[in-house]
C-alpha cells in the first residue's frame, strides 16, 4: 500500500479532535495538561507526534487508547474517531476488545514492558491466543513466524529467553512482535527507539516502515526527535505546550515550516554540511516550556517566538487547516483575520 | 585509582576481616538451616510412617508403667496412663504438620487472592476488602481462632477452618503491597494495553511477580499455625477422640505436672522446635528470594 497524503479526509482511520486532558487539583479547579489537539491518520500511513518533554505528546496518544483510566485524577474530553466508530462512547468492554486487535501500542523501554518471569515465547504467545484462541503449544508456530517476521534471529533459542537475557533491541522487536500479533489497523509506538543506542534506532525504525509496507497498517509515532520523524513519517504534528501547533506533510516540514515554532526546532537541528549558526553553534529557543496551569493568555509559545506580534500575546491562535495541513500561529496565517 | 590505594593499607585488612566474619556468619547461618531442614525431615517421617518410628498402640493403657520418668526404657517417660510419651508425639506429629501446611495453604489461596484483587483494582474493591481485612486484624489470632473454634465446634476440620481464618490477613497484607508494587510496572500496562482479560493479567502477570514474598509468609505460617492448632487443642477446641495432638497432650500433663514434669514439656519441646526450624527456613528463604537485599 502507497501512502497518499492526498487521500486523507477522505476515512482517517484515527481523528482526533480538540482533545482535552485535564487533572484534578488538589484544591479544586482544573488545569489541562493537553488543550486542543488535533489530528488524523490515514490508513497505511506514518504519522509522527513530535514535540518537547512536557508538550502532552504521550499524554494524548494515551488518551487516545484510553489508558488514563476512568474514574482517575485525569479527565479526558474531545472526539476521538477510530475507523468509524467513537472512541470514547465505547464501554470498557468494548474499549478492551479494541486494543491489541485493532490498535495495538509498543512502549518506551522495551526491557520494563516484558514480565520479568515469564518467557518471551509465552508472552508473545499471549497476544496470539488473545486473538485466536487456543493452546499453547499451537500458537507455537505463529509466535516463531512473528519472531522470524521481525527480524531476530535464532527464534527457537529467543522464545525460551526470558527478557533479562536479551538486549534492549531485541526486547523491542519482541514487543513489536506482540503489537502485530493480531494484524493491528494501528500502531501506536511511543518513543519505541528512544531507549535504544542509534544503529539499532535505524533498525526498529526500518522495520517498522517495512510492517507498513506489508501490513498495510497506519502507524502514529510519537518522538521527540525531529531526524526520525524525517526519517519515516508522511506527516507530522509538531506539539507545544498541550497543543498542536503544526500539523505537515513530512515533505513540506524542511524550508516550509509555518509555525516559527517548528521553523525553530528546526535550526536546533545539528546537520551535515551546513553549521546552524555562522559560528558553528546550534540555535538554541530562548526561554522553557511554560508550566501547564502557567499558561500566558495568547499563544503559549509568544514568550519564546521571535516573530510575535502584540495579537500573539492577547489571544491563542486557533489550528487553521488547510489540506492536508494546518498550522495555530497567528504570523503564519496573515496575523490580521479575526 | 583510588581503589588500589585503599586495598593497600589498613582498610584492606578491615574488608578482609569483614569479609571473613559475613563469611563465618554465613556459615553459621547454613549449619542452622541444615539442622531445621534435616529435623523437619526426620519430624516430616515420623508424620508419614509413624508405626515405623514407635511401633504399637501409641494409646494402649499399661497401667503397671504409669508416669515414669525418661529414661532407657521409655524415651521421653510414660503418662498417667502407661502411655509412651514418645509415642504419642510421634503419632501426633502428623496431626501437627497437616493443621500447619493446610492453614497455610488455604490461608494463603485465599489471603493471597484478596490481596491481589484489591490490590489489582483499587478503589471501593481495595478499600471494601481491606477494611474486612483490617477487621480480622484487629482480633489476635488466637482469639479469632477461639471464635471461630466455639462456633463451629470441635473437630480437626473445623481447628483448621478457625486456624486459617487467623492467617488470612498478613498474607493480604503483603499480596496487596506486592501487587500494588507490580501493579505500577510497565508489562503489567503493556498486558492492558494488549487487551488482555484481567483475570488473565493477574493469574499469569501479577501472580508469578508477587509470589517470592508470599513463600516467605507462607513458611512464617506454618509455624504460626501449628502454635495456634495447640493452643486451641490445649483449650478444649481440638478435635475430639483418636491419637491426641501436641496441644491436648501438653493439656494432659498440665494436671500432673508437679509430679510428672515430662508430660507437658516434651510436646511444648517440639512444637518450639518445629515452629523455630520453619522459621529459619522461612528466614534463609527470604534472603535467598529478596533480590533488594542480594
Amino acid at each position: 500500500m502507497t501512502p497518499d497524503p492526498g487521500a486523507r479526509g477522505a476515512s482517517p482511520l484515527l481523528a482526533v479532535r480538540a482533545l482535552r486532558v485535564s487533572q484534578e487539583r488538589p484544591g479544586g479547579g482544573r488545569r489541562d495538561l493537553v488543550r486542543e489537539v488535533s489530528f488524523e491518520v490515514g490508513r497505511g500511513e506514518i504519522v509522527c507526534v513530535v514535540g518537547e518533554s512536557g508538550s502532552g505528546k504521550s499524554l494524548s496518544v494515551k488518551a487516545v487508547m484510553g489508558l488514563l483510566g476512568d474514574g482517575g485524577p485525569l479527565h479526558v474530553a474531545g472526539d476521538i474517531e477510530f475507523d468509524g466508530r467513537d472512541l470514547p462512547e465505547l464501554t470498557i468492554e468494548q474499549r478492551r476488545a479494541l486494543r491489541g486487535r485493532d490498535i495495538a501500542m509498543v512502549f518506551q523501554e522495551p526491557l520494563a514492558n516484558l514480565d520479568p518471569v515469564m518467557r518471551i515465547g509465552a508472552q508473545v504467545a499471549e497476544c496470539v491466543r488473545r486473538v485466536e484462541p487456543q493452546r499453547p503449544r499451537q500458537a507455537m508456530p505463529r509466535v516463531l513466524e512473528l519472531l522470524r517476521h521481525v527480524g531476530l534471529p535464532d527464534v527457537q533459542r529467543v522464545a525460551r529467553c526470558y527478557p533479562h537475557e536479551l538486549s534492549g533491541g531485541m526486547c523491542q522487536r519482541v514487543m513489536i512482535a506482540m503489537a502485530l500479533a493480531a494484524r493491528p489497523k494501528l500502531l501506536i509506538a511511543d518513543e519505541p527507539t528512544s531507549a535504544l543506542d542509534v544503529t539499532v534506532q535505524a533498525q526498529i525504525l526500518d522495520l517498522l516502515t517495512r510492517m507498513r509496507d506489508d501490513e498495510g497498517m497506519s502507524i502514529l509515532l510519537v518522538t521527540h526527535d525531529l531526524s526520525v520523524a524525517a526519517a519515516i513519517a508522511d506527516s507530522v504534528i509538531v506539539m507545544y505546550a498541550g497543543r498542536t501547533a503544526e500539523v505537515t506533510p513530512t515533505s513540506e516540514l524542511f524550508g516550509r515550516a509555518r509555525h516559527p515554532y517548528t521553523a525553530a526546532l528546526l535550526r536546533s537541528l545539528p546537520q551535515r554540511g551546513r553549521a546552524a549558526g555562522k559560528s558553528g553553534r546550534l540555535v538554541a529557543i530562548g526561554g522553557t516550556v511554560p508550566e501547564p496551569g502557567q499558561m500566558p493568555p495568547g499563544c503559549a509559545f509568544a514568550p519564546r517566538c521571535d516573530q510575535a506580534i502584540d495579537r500573539c500575546s492577547q489571544h491563542d491562535p486557533p489550528l487553521e487547516w488547510s489540506g492536508g495541513s494546518a498550522v495555530a500561529c497567528w504570523v503564519a496565517t496573515g496575523g490580521e483575520q479575526p | 585509582m583510588s581503589q588500589t590505594a585503599e586495598l593497600a593499607g589498613r582498610p584492606a585488612q578491615d574488608r578482609r576481616e569483614r569479609a571473613q566474619s559475613v563469611r563465618r556468619g554465613r556459615r553459621q547461618r547454613n549449619i542452622a538451616v541444615w539442622v531445621s531442614c534435616a529435623f523437619l525431615v526426620l519430624v516430616a517421617f515420623a508424620a508419614a510412617f509413624p508405626g515405623v518410628v514407635a511401633p504399637g498402640d501409641p494409646l494402649a493403657l499399661h497401667p503397671t508403667v504409669v508416669l515414669q520418668g525418661p529414661g532407657a526404657a521409655h524415651l521421653l517417660g510414660t503418662d498417667e496412663y502407661g502411655r509412651s510419651v514418645f509415642a504419642l508425639l510421634v503419632h501426633g506429629a502428623r496431626a501437627a504438620l497437616v493443621v500447619g501446611l493446610v492453614c497455610a495453604a488455604s490461608g494463603g489461596i485465599v489471603g493471597s487472592a484478596m490481596g491481589m484483587v484489591a490490590g489489582f483494582f483499587g478503589g471501593v474493591t481495595d478499600q471494601s476488602l481491606m477494611r474486612l481485612n483490617d477487621i480480622l486484624m484487629c482480633f489476635p489470632g488466637i482469639l479469632l481462632a477461639l471464635l471461630v473454634g466455639a462456633a463451629l465446634g470441635s473437630s480437626l476440620q473445623n481447628e483448621i477452618i478457625a486456624v486459617s481464618v487467623g492467617t488470612v490477613p498478613v498474607y493480604a497484607r503483603v499480596a496487596r503491597g506486592e501487587t500494588l508494587r507490580v501493579r505500577g510496572m510497565l508489562y503489567v500496562d503493556s498486558a492492558i494495553v494488549a487487551g488482555l482479560p484481567r483475570r488473565q493479567i493477574i493469574s499469569r502477570h501479577v501472580l508469578p511477580n508477587v509470589l517470592a514474598p508470599l513463600v516467605v509468609v507462607a513458611t512464617l505460617a506454618v509455624g504460626v499455625s501449628i502454635v495456634l492448632a495447640a493452643s486451641l487443642s490445649f483449650l478444649g477446641l481440638g478435635p475430639v477422640g483418636g491419637v491426641p495432638d501436641w496441644g491436648s497432650l501438653l493439656a494432659d500433663g498440665e494436671t500432673n505436672i508437679s509430679v510428672a514434669w515430662w508430660i507437658s514439656t516434651f510436646p511444648g519441646i517440639a512444637i518450639t522446635l518445629v515452629v523455630v526450624a520453619t522459621n529459619v527456613l522461612g528466614d534463609w528463604l527470604r534472603d535467598r528470594l529478596d533480590v533488594a537485599a542480594r
